[in-house]
Order: structure tokens, then C-alpha cells, then sequence
């Protein structure tokens, strides 16, 4: 077992003939960002929900920060924050009741709970709406909102269902520095589901993905990554003919090469230097502008795994 | 405080919150004051207080005020997508319900006897004449207890309804239902048994005299509380809430 946060043996969930679940592995190690990704209906929502003790397994078992979710989910929930489908806010309270009363619920002493709700609402640039019927607010607003209670009680494991949905880029870069810091600074584990690969690949120290309830991988973003493939070039420019394209493909240093709205994508055998492929780029008569190495995206890898999974 | 005391007032508060300090809640309140509590005893003069009106109110307010809001507890917050957030905090199963229990109870009861308080001073004051008269000692425990246990029927039947319903309109309903097939059911159940099992039960409510036939109506109305309300702890599962 060790120290793991999270830990499922073959968990399953089914509904009926549908499998939301199925034959779930997963170790999630504290004080990272794991995220969770995959289609709309993969499971994501399912196995949160399961890890909360919120629903039975129909087979396996899962353990969160040590305790059994289908026997000791009474302790589970108090050392957990979440954010879960729906931002769960009452809209006939103000912003600051919803957070008045989840910090009761957490047992907050008064004045530590007005300190850190008025740090909250003031870290969200909300505090001077305090007031306002939570319900006024934007949906980004009330996501925001969401967010703050999910961390209020500064919980040490905090489970997260599309957070950054419906909110602006600017709001999503800081909740992603937000629960970078968190993580960093005190060690917090966080659980997240995403749609966003981008912010997967930025955020995440360790990725899962899904897919018809079933994981289908799960490793750092990097790992997944080199999965979908090797070293690769991108070169922009003119004149990638379909003859310059077959003298590239010919090149011993070269898997294989495709061009596309005036780029020449190379994928490379590893550890090979690009300058030769370049140079026969050159010889070969095209004009070139830039030329760039990288990795497949973490979206790319995602859509290798899910293509290879049908 | 206990944790557990800590927990219920916790809920009970955002129950008050959400509800009760609304601006539509108070004037509704206000409302039923000035008609229950002072115009209809303003007219009446002091009989008021010796009257069938102040029993009768007192056993149906809370009834009718808890209907009014008691389908919403559950399948309120399950269609406003809260609940789920609610189930997924540390609050215990028998917080969340007894809160949402006590929350409704309280709100009925409290603007029940609220009513009758100020409907005794109002009688007073307006006619003015003659010494202070106030309910009888039958009436007023009467009245304190049936809106209690009276109220607690209703609270407790439409908790119970209103947990698994995916809506407010379908908990409202189902209570609507439950409640018209009781009272006909108990009328049925009269009028289709023989005089001979019947008139026995009357003899003996009879024989109770008012204390007794006050204390035997409490304690029936406490023991089928209790019953509902231990029916709606057993049926409360985290596991099937969040699916409902």
C-alpha cells in the first residue's frame, strides 16, 4: 500500500449494461497534479465519485490517503476538497454564505474562517462582490467560486472535474499556477479530469487516460509523449515538392516525412542529428525559414492512444 | 458544543440562510403574522382566546406552512446540482438530514406559535377592558404540541418523499398523494368498520378525558414522527443519492 494517495485495485463501476469503470489500476503518488483525461462519457466523473465514496464499486477496491472508499469513506471526505460536475454553488446565498458555510461544515474556528475566505475572495479579485447572490454571477465567476471552497479548509488531497471549464484564459492560467504552488509549497495532491490537453501538459506531473471506462495509459506527460512517437522536425518554408519529399524519406536519419501548408514535417530515428536532413532539405532546392525540433504533444499522443484503443 | 450538535446547526443554518432570510420569505412571514396573528384577533376581541380558531390554526399552519417548502430539501437541492457538493463534504448523513428536518420544523413551528402569541397580546390590547385573558391551560398545551408534532408529521413525510425525487414538482407530488390517501384512508377505514369496534375506541378516547386524550394524540403523533424519520435515516445512502 505505502503512502500512495490514491490507490484502485481493477475498480469497477457499472450501470446497468453499461460500464463506466472497468478494471481500473491506478497509483497516484502525494504531492502531484495527476490528470485524468479523457473523452466526454470515459469515465472521469464516474471514478471521482467512486474515489469519494459517493457510489459503490460493482468489483474492486480502491484506497484514498490510506482509507477503504466502499468501508471508511466517512474518512476520506474530511481530508478531501472537491470541485465536482457541476460547481455545486447555492445561488440564493451570497459568494461569501457559500463560503461561510463549507467553512463551518470544515469546523474553520470563526475568525482563522473570515481571515481566509476574505484571502480567498481577495485572491479571486471577488471580494468587493462578496455580497452579491452567488447566482448574479458569471459562470466563471461561480467556477471560481467553486474552486475557493474545493481548497478552503486546505484540504490535502483535492479532487477536481474540469476546473478551468468556463473560465477565461487569464482566470485559467492563474488557477493553474494556483494548484502548481499548492502542490509545490504544501505538498497537496491534486486529481483533476481535463479536456485540455494544453493545460494537462503544462500542469501535470502524472497523466491517466481513459477511454469507454478502461485506462488505457498513465505516465508523465513526457513519457506519454515519446509513446506516440519519436524526435521530430518541423521545417517552414517553399518548395517541398513531392520529389524533395521522397529524398528526405530516403535519408537514413529519416522515419518519415510528410508535407502540409508549407511545412516539411520529419519524423526522425532517435538520437540522430538534424543538420543532414537540413542540408539535403537545401540541396534538394527549397527555400526554408525555420526549423524546429520537438516531441509529439501530449493531444497528439492522447489521439494515438485513443486511435489505437478503437 | 459536540461535533455532532456543531454539524446540525451548521446545516439548519444554511437551511435559514437560503431560505427564512430571504426577502420573499420575510414579507410571506410578515404577511401571515398581521392576517393569523393580528387581524383576525383584532376582530374577534378577547372570546379570540376562547374560541375553536386558535386550536384549529395551531394544528393546521404548521402543516400547511411546512408543505409549502419541504419538497424542495432534497430534491431542491438535487435539482439545483448542489446536493452532490453537499454529499461529498464531511457532514454526517444524520446532519444533513436532521438539519434539513429541524430547519423546516422550526421555521413552521415558530411562526405558528408566533401567531398565537401575538394574537393573545393583540386581543389584549385592542379591547382593552376588563382583566388580561390569555388561551386556556388545554388549549395552549394542546396547540403547542399538536403544531409540534403535527408539523414534525408533515416535515418528516416530505423529507422522506423529497430524498430520492429528481425533482421539486415530483416530491411535491408524491407528498400531495401521500398525504390526500392517509386522510382518506383513515376516513375509509372508519367508515368501513362495524359500530361494534368503533364505538369501543371512542368510549375509551372519551373515558381519557382532554389531558389524556391530549397526551394520547401526542404520542401517537411522536411515535409516527419517529417511525418516518427512522425510515428516512435508513433510506439515506450517499451511494443512491447522488444517482437519484
Amino acid at each position: 500500500m505505502g503512502n500512495l494517495a490514491i490507490e484502485t485495485d481493477n475498480l469497477s463501476r457499472a450501470f446497468g449494461q453499461v460500464r463506466a469503470v472497468e478494471q481500473l489500476n491506478l497509483r497516484v503518488p502525494p504531492g502531484v497534479v495527476f490528470g485524468f483525461l479523457g473523452t466526454n462519457g470515459a469515465g472521469k466523473t464516474t471514478t471521482i465519485r467512486l474515489l469519494l465514496g459517493l457510489l459503490e464499486p460493482t468489483e474492486g477496491s480502491a484506497r484514498v490517503m490510506g482509507f477503504d472508499t466502499r468501508r471508511e469513506a466517512d474518512e476520506i471526505r474530511p481530508r478531501t476538497g472537491a470541485l465536482l460536475e457541476h460547481p455545486g454553488i447555492y445561488e440564493r446565498l451570497s459568494a461569501e454564505d457559500n463560503l461561510e458555510f463549507y467553512g463551518r461544515i470544515w469546523r474553520i474556528p470563526a475568525a482563522e474562517r473570515r481571515t481566509r475566505i476574505k484571502e480567498l475572495l481577495t485572491h479571486l479579485g471577488v471580494w468587493e462582490r462578496r455580497k452579491e447572490r452567488a447566482g448574479t454571477w458569471s459562470r466563471g465567476m461561480k467556477q471560481k467560486l467553486a474552486v475557493a471552497r474545493a481548497i478552503l479548509h486546505r484540504p490535502p488531497l483535492i479532487f477536481l472535474d474540469e476546473p478551468t471549464a468556463g473560465l477565461d484564459p487569464v482566470a485559467a492560467a492563474a488557477l493553474r499556477e494556483d494548484l502548481a504552488g499548492l502542490t509545490q509549497r504544501e505538498g497537496v495532491t491534486v486529481f483533476l479530469t481535463t479536456h485540455n490537453l494544453a493545460e494537462a501538459e503544462k500542469l501535470c506531473g502524472l497523466v491517466g487516460v481513459i477511454r469507454q471506462g478502461r485506462l488505457l495509459a498513465v505516465g508523465h506527460p513526457d513519457e506519454l509523449r515519446a509513446r506516440a512517437g519519436g524526435p521530430r522536425a518541423e521545417i517552414t518554408g517553399r518548395g517541398f515538392t513531392p520529389e524533395l519529399v521522397s529524398v528526405v524519406r530516403a535519408l537514413p536519419q529519416v522515419l518519415a516525412a510528410q508535407a502540409q501548408n508549407g511545412r516539411l514535417m520529419v519524423d526522425l530515428r532517435d538520437d540522430v542529428p538534424l543538420a543532414p536532413v537540413v542540408r539535403a532539405v537545401v540541396d534538394a532546392g527549397a527555400d526554408i525559414e525555420g526549423v524546429q525540433r520537438g516531441a509529439a504533444s501530449l493531444e497528439e499522443a492522447f489521439l494515438a492512444l485513443v486511435e489505437d484503443s478503437r | 458544543m459536540s461535533d455532532a450538535l456543531h454539524d446540525l446547526r451548521t446545516m439548519v443554518w444554511k437551511e435559514w440562510a437560503e431560505f427564512v432570510r430571504q426577502r420573499s420569505t420575510i414579507i410571506s412571514m410578515a404577511l401571515f403574522l398581521v392576517i393569523f396573528g393580528v387581524f383576525l384577533p383584532a376582530q374577534r376581541g378577547k372570546p379570540w382566546v376562547d374560541s375553536a380558531a386558535p386550536f384549529f390554526n395551531s394544528v393546521l399552519f404548521p402543516i400547511m406552512l411546512v408543505l409549502g417548502i419541504v419538497a424542495d430539501s432534497f430534491a431542491g437541492e438535487r435539482e439545483r446540482h448542489t446536493l452532490e457538493t453537499l454529499l461529498a463534504s464531511r457532514l454526517s448523513d444524520r446532519a444533513i438530514l436532521f438539519g434539513k428536518y429541524i430547519a423546516i420544523l422550526v421555521y413552521a413551528w415558530g411562526i405558528t406559535i408566533a401567531s398565537l402569541l401575538l394574537g393573545a397580546v393583540v386581543v389584549n390590547v385592542w379591547d382593552s377592558g376588563g382583566p388580561l385573558v390569555f388561551y386556556p391551560a388545554r388549549v395552549a398545551s394542546a396547540a403547542l404540541l399538536f403544531s409540534l408534532f403535527g408539523g414534525g408529521f408533515a416535515a418528516a413525510a416530505g423529507v422522506l418523499m423529497s430524498l430520492h425525487s429528481s425533482t421539486v414538482r415530483q416530491a411535491a407530488q408524491m407528498l400531495s398523494i401521500g398525504m390526500t390517501a392517509i386522510f382518506v384512508a383513515v376516513f375509509a377505514v372508519l367508515a368501513v368498520l362495524p359500530d361494534a369496534v368503533v364505538n369501543p375506541v371512542i368510549k375509551r378516547l372519551r373515558d381519557l378525558g382532554p389531558s389524556g386524550l391530549i397526551i394520547a394524540i401526542t404520542l401517537t403523533l411522536a411515535a409516527v414522527d419517529a417511525l418516518l424519520l427512522t425510515i428516512a435515516a435508513l433510506r439515506f445512502r450517499r451511494t443512491r443519492l447522488v444517482l437519484d
